[in-house]
């Protein structure tokens, strides 16, 4: 494992970044399984799309209209 | 006419006494010239009842009585001692005769008034302890001027002046030999005024004032400067005041008689020896009352007196010598220094006091200065002997004197203001000549250099033109002669050896501790006051505009082997390398150099950039703060980027130089603060970008984002944390940048204070006039002020520019606090045109990131990443 700094430090880069079109729009269209869009293998992956998810259930007309 | 008869008492039996030699309608007896006054019957009667009880008292043998009283004395069986009247009661007996003289026959005056004066005479030289102890100075003097009016009927004024007068020193002199302080500093007081009044006598006397001499009350009328200094020295008055009765007050007092004697006749060289015995075994108070009175009468010496002052202090041994002692040998030789001639026709001709004798000092023609300087020998310029103590001060300050630190300085100090005076001009040449042969020797090298140092800055005038007393020439002279930079860095060389030596066998030694600078390694001076010495006097001489000494790269070398690779101490290299480095002038506006400009890109390569030179692992902050000062310095010589106000700077040219080493540092400096600073200058580098290089930014942009991923694929694949880290502070902080977040993260206290007042900025943009209303605090920065206007329009950072006042702002002033801008709007944006095949958002670096799913993946393997045994 990293220090807990050096991994802070890069999802630090990760939120600062707009979010990536191509997993957001795997997300919103769900077109293949669950289990591969929320991938468990890699934990940060799966938080990054949660967070997308969210974004989408608090705002989801927004998203629908873009 | 009167008639006795007339009279209610029979009274008198004739005119024995009075009224014999005039008519009593005159009121008494008149000199020859006077007019008789108009007198009215009342007043003839008057005065005829006076004579009448005149005679009346005489023929009762009052007068008798009277001068019995008068003259009384007698021998007090108790103390043995002659007692006489009081002076008060003297003194109203004086009254009743002197109001009656005039009445008084001729033959009964002769009989009174010379046993009057003989009365008084004795009054005044029987006056015991005991009667100083009650007696009034005032009431004594009240007495003598009585006695004065009254006996300056009867004889010639210039007889009783002459009694009384000295009759008046004599009585001082009383007061000043009693057991009384209070008495004591009377009597010294009144001796004083008696010599003020004696310099007034002697000065209408030499301009021929004689109406005024007659008449004038202050001045003396008998007493003159001869024989009053006579009076001191028959009475022993310097003996009585330095002798065992020695007193500070009465030592202040008397300082001004012994110039007053030093001024008109010479002081006597018994005076000397005792006042030079008068300091032994004295308390401090006392002997500095003392020193002051011998550097007071310094310049009133004659040369025998000079000579014989000075083997006196010769003689002290330096073992014993203290900070007054010091005292006595800076005035002592500041005050005997030969005078220049115009000095003396000055003088001389300002005081006939002078004119019957010349003292020493005064009147010695200096030829000192009578030549040229130039290539002839110092040493034969001049001759030390003139100069009274100055060798001796020369040698108290050497690390070989045997006086401690404290001392030796206090003896630099008083030498460099004495080699500032006029006289000294050929003096201070040698003096220069003599420290200059000890750097040579590394001989107490540190102080020679701050007196060559104080000599040249203060004695010298800057000029550019060549002349005996310029800076110009006389640098040009020292340098010809010992080669000034070259003698300077041995001696540093040399010095850092000896203190490294001392260093070695001391145990608490370690680069980090900086106490031991503040000890003394070598010499008399702590390390400090060495270094600094030393550099504070090679910045003067290269730094002097007028005569043109520089550094060439092999004695910048040798510094720097001293200072930076071989530092006995961090806070050395810290030190050095800000002298080092250039320095920017608020005052002026200016930038100044220690090195010359066309050396500083051999000094960038083959210093700054030499890791055998300057360690990029360890790189300290100061050591950084260098590096960029002279990574500026070059490019701009170069004409690679543009300085401007605030130090700030812009890039002209992309492959500007250092930019290699720079990113060297990057990826080696272990220290945090100062890798924060290399990043700081690589974003910068990056982002403060001319208007001509706008077709490259974005690209330039790719290639660091690219470059910081690289450095986190990289540390992926080789499992370097460290390389990891710094590709992300890298991007983070050009991310910071980009987006206009400040370094300013602090807030001042007055901004502190003002904080809470917000405005609602009007911001337009042009040419669609499309208005927006952003809120912004006084104390944010004009980044936060860009960020929140990109956020209302939804504009990235770098898609607009921003006017105010219709003037660009540029980015460069993003750190500026916005309450120092001053201006509350409207401001203006005007979308900046994308460059022809980018996308305008896509320049933004996070998209650069963002839209890049290698970049992505690579965030996420990072974080997910079992990277076990990785640093």
């Amino acid at each position: 494992m990293y220090f807990v700094d050096t991994v802070k430090l890069i999802w630090d880069v990760l939120m600062r970044l707009p979010t990536n079109e191509s997993i957001k729009r795997k997300i919103y269209k769900m077109e293949e399984p669950c289990e591969n869009i929320f991938d468990q293998k890699n934990i940060y992956r799966m938080l990054y799309c949660l967070h997308i998810a969210e974004d989408f259930i608090y705002d989801r007309e927004k998203e629908r209209t873009k | 006419m009167y008639d006795r008869k007339d009279l209610p008492l029979k009274v008198s039996k004739g005119r024995e006494y009075a009224g014999k030699e005039y008519e009593t309608v005159y009121f008494g007896r008149m000199s020859e010239d006077d007019v008789p006054p108009y007198r009215s019957d009342d007043e003839t009667k008057h005065s005829n009842f006076i004579v009448e009880l005149i005679n009346v008292f005489g023929e009762l043998g009052g007068f008798d009585e009277w001068l019995r009283v008068f003259t009384y004395k007698a021998i007090d069986p108790k103390t043995n001692e002659q007692t006489v009247l009081p002076f008060k009661l003297m003194t109203i007996m004086l009254s009743n005769i002197t109001a009656i003289y005039h009445h008084l026959n001729q033959d009964l005056v002769a009989k009174l008034v010379p046993s009057i004066k003989e009365a008084i005479s004795l009054r005044f030289k029987v006056i015991s302890n005991r009667d100083i102890k009650d007696l009034d100075k005032e009431i004594a003097m009240k007495f003598l001027q009585k006695a004065q009016e009254l006996l300056c009927q009867y004889y010639k004024a210039q007889e009783i002046y002459e009694f009384l007068e000295v009759a008046e020193l004599e009585l001082a002199f009383k007061f000043l030999t009693c057991q009384y302080l209070e008495k004591r500093l009377k009597g010294i007081n009144e001796i004083k005024e008696i010599s003020e009044k004696i310099e007034f006598h002697e000065h209408l006397a030499r301009t021929g004032n004689t109406q005024v001499l007659l008449t004038s009350t202050k001045c003396t009328k008998y007493l003159n400067a001869k024989l009053f200094i006579k009076w001191l020295v028959d009475n022993k008055f310097f003996e009585l005041i330095l002798g065992d009765s020695i007193h500070i007050e009465i030592i202040k007092r008397c300082s001004d008689i012994l110039k007053f004697m030093a001024k008109y006749e010479t002081i006597p060289l018994q005076i000397i020896d005792l006042l030079w015995s008068a300091c032994e075994g004295k308390h401090e108070a006392i002997l500095r009352a003392l020193v002051g009175m011998i550097v007071d009468i310094s310049s009133s010496l004659t040369k025998e007196g000079a000579n014989r002052l000075h083997a006196k202090i010769l003689s002290l041994p330096q073992e014993e010598l203290n900070e007054i002692h010091l005292d006595l040998i800076k005035g002592f030789a500041m005050y005997t220094l030969p005078q220049e001639e115009e000095t003396i026709s000055f003088h001389s001709s300002g005081s006939t006091a002078d004119s019957g004798k010349s003292n020493y000092f005064r009147s010695k023609v200096n030829n000192v200065n009578s030549s040229l300087e130039g290539d002839k020998d110092p040493s034969k310029e001049v001759d030390e002997k003139n100069f009274f103590c100055v060798p001796l001060l020369w040698n108290l300050m050497q690390d070989s004197s045997h006086v401690n630190s404290h001392l030796a300085e206090v003896a630099l100090v008083a030498l460099s203001s004495i080699l500032k005076e006029r006289p000294c001009q050929k003096l201070r040449r040698l003096y220069l000549h003599k420290a200059l042969e000890n750097v040579k020797k590394h001989e107490s090298a540190s102080q020679c250099l701050t007196l060559i140092y104080a000599i040249l800055k203060d004695s010298y005038y800057d000029t550019q033109f060549e002349y005996e007393n310029s800076l110009k020439s006389i640098l040009k002279e020292l340098d010809t002669k010992f080669g000034l930079l070259e003698l300077l860095i041995a001696e540093i060389e040399s010095y850092h050896a000896r203190a490294k030596k001392a260093l070695e066998s001391s145990k608490d030694y370690n680069k980090a501790n900086t106490a031991l600078r503040d000890t003394a390694l070598v010499g008399k001076y702590t390390y400090h006051v060495n270094f600094s010495n030393h550099l504070e006097f090679l910045e003067f001489l290269i730094s002097y505009e007028n005569y043109s000494l520089d550094l060439s790269e092999k004695l910048v070398e040798r510094l720097w082997d001293v200072f930076i690779v071989d530092a006995l101490f961090n806070e050395d290299q810290k030190l050095f390398l800000k002298w080092i480095s250039p320095r920017y002038n608020a005052r002026t506006g200016e930038t100044n150099f220690i090195l010359p400009k066309n050396e500083a890109q051999t000094f960038f390569i083959n210093i700054l950039s030499n890791k055998n030179k300057l360690d990029p692992e360890n790189l300290s902050p100061e050591g950084f703060s260098c590096f960029n000062s002279y990574f500026k310095v070059i490019n701009e010589l170069e004409g690679n980027i543009r300085t401007g106000k605030n130090a700030a700077f812009k890039v002209l040219n992309l492959n500007y130089l250092g930019k290699q080493q720079l990113w060297d540092l990057f990826l080696t400096c272990k220290n945090r603060e100062t890798l924060e600073q290399i990043v700081r200058l690589i974003v910068e580098c990056h982002l403060k970008l001319d208007d001509s290089l706008e077709a490259q930014k974005n690209v330039l942009w790719e290639e660091l984002v690219s470059k910081c991923m690289g450095y986190l694929k990289e540390g992926y694949n080789n499992k370097n944390e460290l390389l990891i880290n710094r590709g992300v502070l890298l991007l983070m902080k050009f991310f910071d940048k980009f987006e206009g977040k400040s370094d300013n993260t602090e807030k001042k206290p007055e901004e502190g204070r003002i904080s809470s007042y917000s405005f609602n900025i009007a911001v337009v943009l042009r040419p669609a006039n499309i208005s927006k209303t952003v809120q912004i605090s006084l104390n944010q920065t004009i980044g936060t002020l860009r960020r929140k206007i990109s956020e209302a329009f939804e504009l990235n950072i770098n898609e607009f520019k921003l006017f105010g006042k219709s003037n660009l702002i540029d980015r460069e002033d993003d750190d500026k606090i916005f309450h120092h801008v001053g201006f509350t709007g409207p401001y203006s944006i005007q979308k900046i045109q994308p460059v022809t095949g980018s996308e305008g958002g896509a320049a933004h670096p996070k998209n650069i990131v963002a839209s890049n799913p290698e970049y992505i993946d690579l965030l996420f393997a990072l974080l997910s990443s079992d990277n076990s045994g990785m640093r």
